[in-house]
């Protein structure tokens, strides 16, 4: 054990950084992530024959195994934090996209019939009620997708993202044990502590309308 | 106010409306009803274009509605529906002020109209303007889900079976509630409802629906009266049950409980008997409990002896009415007669009962609410 204290306060420096570049890439993937799926969730939920099709191509891209794309990746955009990212948003994109989508379908008939009676246009029901209405359901979408990402971000460090990858991936081909532990249990707090940050901020920003059930 | 010119929608090829038009005058309050299905909530909905007609045109206060952004002419239009539809995510007061923040209103005026419209409604700004939809009973939430409707002071109403949902105790309340604001307000309120009991409660006028068309449109006497046909007899159902009132005899509404003494009755026992019995007059009879005369208190005071029996002073000039003759005709003549009640005689020339103001009362009671008793 204080050999891994020891350890641990050798390496110090090296764990740190590995920590933030992978707390970067995460963010960053999942920023991007956001960024395309809420528009398109939005979108979607208008077009709602369009969106079983674009649901489904979306679920088949996150079927496919996160090392065959970081390979795509490598080929397509080379090495380092690029691809990494590319890949990592690509991932991010279902469950925002997702949840997205099936939130603001599922707000109440009723809510978007009495928008509509009293006169607001469809940019105001969505942004007064729909999206308002559906934003727990999207928070969610994001919790789930940063939880995953950062956890598929530790196979970035195969094609020279760094990130706490490297320290795994390191140890296991050093069979440096200390390494591989710290490496993951770094990736699980963070997972741990940012999903319950998340939810946290879910539960913040959610009317206390909302909430109050009788 | 509002006029339907020929107006057809068909969805699919079942044919919802079929050629309706009909005229709203201003401060009217219309219930639209008829069996499920009957096109009542469509011909609602195409006044605030939710739904757009195939053909025919709506005007409202002369202008075809068609040629009018549907944006702008919701927001002249009140618009309450069953489910309430209060803005979960929205306090009391954000959700009473929508549309006046949406037609911009300042936020001064917006509060100012909030809290006149809570003090309507018997609910304390300070109380509830911050609570939020769920923090409310039903009833609570309906009468904001009216007053949101009145927000902005349209001069149209639309009300889609508003109290549906609510219990009888609370659908009650607010059913005397909205009527007392439409009239206050004078506001046109159109109100669709399949209860007819609702419907007879609160409209001017009741349109009848069935297939697409309009079945009968009429005051709620007028229905209950001479309803145009069976669907419409068999909505009111126990309401018109006596329809044939001409069969009802002046029996059915007497009232049994009468006050009567004995001709050989002393003043004094006249007296006392008319103070128990709250009467300012009493029926006096023979022994064989036939009608001798009336005697009245001011008779009393005037001409009573102190000792001798009543009998010497009744008043014979009453109107006895035998007990099968027509209800109704025992009632005009209680009105032509100007008395205050008639006596109800049985073949034996025996006294059964008398007919009195309070008997009719409860004759139209019973005709329209059924039999109250």
């Amino acid at each position: 054990m204080s050999e891994f204290i020891t350890f641990l306060l050798d390496n110090q420096r090296m764990i740190f950084q590995s920590l933030a570049i992978h707390i970067h890439l995460v963010i960053v993937a999942v920023f991007i992530g956001c960024l395309i799926a809420i528009p398109i969730g939005t979108i979607l939920s208008r077009y709602q024959k369009t969106a079983k099709m674009v649901l489904g191509v979306v679920g088949i891209i996150q079927t496919i195994p996160g090392l065959v794309m970081l390979g795509f990746a490598l080929v397509f955009f080379g090495i380092g934090k690029l691809p990494a990212v590319i890949v990592l948003a690509l991932y991010a994109i279902l469950p925002i996209l997702t949840n997205t989508y099936i939130g603001i379908t599922e707000v109440d008939k009723h809510y978007k019939e009495a928008a509509r009676g009293i006169g607001m246009t469809s940019i105001q029901i969505l942004f007064k009620v729909e999206l308002p209405l559906a934003l727990s359901a999207i928070i969610s979408g994001i919790k789930i997708s940063t939880v995953y990402i950062i956890s598929w971000a530790t196979l970035a460090a195969l094609i020279g993202a760094g990130g706490l990858g490297d320290l795994i991936w390191t140890g296991l081909s050093t069979t440096n044990d200390h390494l591989i532990i710290v490496g993951a249990m770094l990736a699980a707090v963070i997972a741990v502590l940012i999903g319950a940050a998340i939810g946290y901020i879910q539960n913040l920003v959610t009317p206390r309308g909302l909430k109050v059930r009788r | 106010m509002i006029k339907f010119s020929g107006i057809s929608k068909s969805f699919g090829k079942s044919k919802i409306i079929d050629n309706l038009s009909f005229e709203v005058k201003e401060g009217e309050f219309i219930v639209l009803i008829g069996p499920s299905g009957c096109g009542k909530t469509t011909t609602l909905k195409m006044i605030n274009r939710l739904i757009e007609p195939d053909n025919g045109s709506i005007n409202i206060e002369g202008v075809d509605i068609s040629s009018v952004d549907t944006v702008t002419l919701r927001r002249k239009i009140g618009y309450v529906i069953q489910q309430i539809g209060l803005f979960p995510n929205m306090t009391v007061e954000e959700n009473i002020c929508i549309v006046p923040k949406l037609l911009k209103w300042e936020k001064e005026k917006c509060i100012e109209r909030t809290k006149e419209l809570l003090e309507l409604v018997s609910m304390p700004y300070d109380q509830y303007g911050k609570k939020y939809p769920t923090e409310l009973s039903g009833g609570q939430q309906q009468r904001v889900g009216v007053l949101r409707a009145l927000a902005a002071q349209p001069p149209i109403v639309l009300m889609d079976e508003p109290f549906g949902a609510l219990d009888p105790l609370t659908r009650d309340a607010l059913q005397d509630e909205v009527k007392a604001l439409q009239q206050k307000l004078n506001k046109t309120i159109i109100f669709v409802t399949h209860d007819m009991d609702e419907a007879l409660k609160m409209a001017d006028t009741i349109i009848f629906m069935d297939k697409g068309k309009i079945l009968q449109m009429a005051s709620p006497e007028e229905m209950l009266r001479k309803p145009a046909s069976d669907i419409i007899r068999e909505f009111m159902g126990k309401r018109i049950a006596y329809g044939n009132s001409q069969d009802l005899s002046a029996e059915a509404f007497m009232n049994t409980n009468v006050v009567k003494t004995t001709e050989n009755k002393q003043t004094f026992e006249c007296l006392e008997l008319m103070k128990r019995k709250k009467v300012n007059s009493i029926i006096v009879t023979n022994n064989n409990n036939e009608f001798r005369g009336i005697i009245t208190i001011e008779d009393l005071k005037k001409r009573g002896k102190i000792e001798g029996p009543i009998g010497n002073i009744v008043n014979e000039d009453a109107e006895l009415i035998h007990k099968d003759i027509a209800a109704k005709e025992a009632f005009e003549r209680l009105i032509e007669t100007k008395r205050d009640y008639l006596i109800v005689v049985d073949d034996e020339k025996q006294i059964i009962g008398i007919i009195n103001k309070t008997s009719m009362v409860k004759a139209l009671a019973d005709a329209l609410w059924g039999d109250l008793a």
